[in-house]
């Protein structure tokens, strides 16, 4: 392993955990509750070292996705025992939620707001880790994990959208069947009538609220157990405690926390009304926006080549530079189409915001 | 000893509770005479399988309203037949027709879809059918947000702000802590 690397990585230096035998702390009682609570919850693993610069904000993006994660599941299980996922009863008990529950509506706004923040820091996070060149041997499986973090949080958001059932989630399950029927067989599960015993959007509700979250916490462990196998890339020779790195995240996340309170509680998201078929008179939420302006040009084939070619390229980063160590970012072809990307996706997020409204359904 | 007594007595109630509540009044069942109706017109609610000569009220339920139709008594049969008016007011969607026993129980109940058919038949042909979101929808799309009253109380802006400050102190604190712990 290089110098840089050794420096960050767990697996030495580990002198400041208590001595074992057999797997059991031999050291004294300890006295008092901090104590005590540090030896029966094992604290003392939080202690591996890390570079100091981890406690950087640019380095924080990761870990506060992962508070915006916290903040989306313990929300989404409150606004969940009141939703009722039938097509019928949907928009009338998100309505419910908004008006009759005791600070429903700011549950609700923060669970918006959240969603808003945690798609934000996944993608600085992303296109940083791109930047520096993280991606390379021996982190593929990590850089992979993350790749398809950002894509179950597309899922995520999608199908929070639609369980609105405001006009603007009716159009865009119309537009995910219609994606299902043009990718053929690997669509099948999102048409209609792969069930007949429920409805699409009943299983859009179990998918966001089940599926994805599990997938979703199964991909964070994995990213979370590899980045502690394999260590913070940071070129940094002295470290610090990876404990004291957990206490300055928590304290950045409750600030963020506070932010989003207070976001939720003054610009609370309103919702459309009920949902009419076989129209289009909405846009999507923004982080579709690209994906919108691409079907402004290609028509619907846009829905299924745009994130094909975005997650295509961010699957294939690792792939495209298999350089050795000693290089702290990407080759310049690389770079260019990393660029090259960005710049489409942002553009298509502006254009899609002042583009007219176009009728994609047919096209 | 003395537990023993405790035991009994506990024992005796959990099994008297279930006993008396369902002695108080029995079930029954309603139908409707159709399950889809428009805002604004009649349908018929057939009662059966009542207590003989025992006063029902029927409420048509929703989420978000409650519209009591009135009382109702059963006849020898513990049957009944009562037409009612759907509100002109009502939201399309699904409701709930229940039959409530004096003492508030819930003893029967039907589903009924209220759902403007031929407006929406007329604007979107088909709509009921379309995959996916079968009887979503009103008869007109609108891009625009709906103007919803949100009720939020002195008490709700004070639990947010105190819910906020606490977290804003606790993370200003836990950053402002300085902690030997460079390991080198």
């Amino acid at each position: 392993m290089p110098e840089r690397d050794r420096a960050t990585s767990p697996s030495e230096n580990d002198s400041h955990q208590p001595a074992t035998a057999g797997g059991t702390a031999v050291e004294n009682a300890p006295s008092g509750l901090k104590a005590t609570l540090r030896e029966r919850l094992a604290l003392h693993a939080l202690d591996y070292p890390i570079p100091p610069s981890a406690n950087q904000l640019r380095y924080m993006l990761g870990g506060l996705t992962f508070v915006g994660i916290v903040v989306l599941i313990v929300t989404g299980f409150l606004l969940d025992q009141f939703y009722n996922p039938s097509p019928l009863a949907a928009h009338d008990s998100v309505l419910y939620i908004m008006t009759r529950v005791r600070l429903g509506n700011w549950v609700r706004s923060l669970h918006y707001w959240a969603s808003t923040v945690v798609f934000i820091t996944v993608f600085l996070h992303l296109t940083y880790v791109f930047w520096r060149r993280s991606y390379a041997r021996p982190r593929e499986v990590t850089w992979w994990a993350g790749v398809a973090l950002f894509l179950v949080i597309f899922g995520l958001i999608f199908t929070g959208t639609v369980l609105r059932g405001d006009q603007e989630a009716g159009e865009a399950l119309a537009h995910a069947i219609a994606g299902a029927k043009l990718a053929r067989a690997l669509g099948s599960v999102m048409r209609p009538d792969w069930a007949q015993s429920t409805t699409l959007f009943t299983r859009m509700h179990n998918i966001h609220v089940s599926l994805l979250p599990i997938v979703l916490l199964a991909l964070i462990a994995l990213h979370f157990t590899l980045i502690r196998v394999l260590g913070i890339h940071a070129h940094e020779p002295k470290t610090e405690r990876f404990s004291n790195h957990v206490r300055k995240l928590t304290g950045v996340g409750l600030l963020l926390f506070a932010a989003l309170g207070t976001l939720a509680a003054l610009a609370p998201p309103g919702i459309g009304h009920p949902a009419v078929e076989g129209v289009e008179v909405t846009k999507p939420f923004w982080p579709f926006l690209w994906i919108y302006s691409v079907e402004n040009s290609t028509g619907m084939i846009g829905m299924v080549i745009a994130p094909v070619v975005l997650f295509g390229f961010l699957a294939a980063v690792p792939l495209l530079d298999r350089r050795d160590h000693g290089h702290h970012r990407p080759p310049r072809l690389l770079l260019a189409l990393g660029l090259v990307m960005l710049a489409l996706y942002v553009g298509g997020i502006i254009y899609g915001v002042f583009a007219p409204l176009k009728q994609h359904m047919g096209m | 000893m003395r537990f023993r007594g405790i035991r009994s007595s506990i024992l005796l109630l959990a099994l008297a509770v279930p006993l008396r509540s369902a002695s108080a009044h029995g079930t029954g069942a309603i139908s409707l005479s159709s399950k889809q109706s428009p805002p604004g017109s009649t349908i018929t609610i057939f009662g059966a399988e009542f207590a003989h000569n025992f006063s029902v009220r029927l409420e048509l339920r929703s989420i978000l309203e409650t519209v009591v139709f009135g009382r109702v008594q059963t006849g020898a049969k513990g049957t009944f037949q009562q037409i009612v008016t759907i509100p002109a007011t009502s939201k399309p969607g699904q409701y709930s027709i229940v039959a409530v026993a004096p003492d508030g129980d819930v003893i029967a109940q039907a589903t009924l879809m209220i759902a403007q058919v031929a407006a929406v038949e007329e604007t979107h042909p088909g709509m009921h059918d379309m995959p996916g979101m079968q009887g979503m929808g009103g008869p007109h799309a609108s891009a625009e947000m709906m103007d919803v009253p949100i009720p939020i109380t002195g008490w709700g802006w004070a639990v947010i702000t105190a819910i906020v400050v606490a977290s804003a102190a606790a993370g200003a604190w836990l950053l402002r802590t300085k902690r030997q712990t460079q390991l080198v």
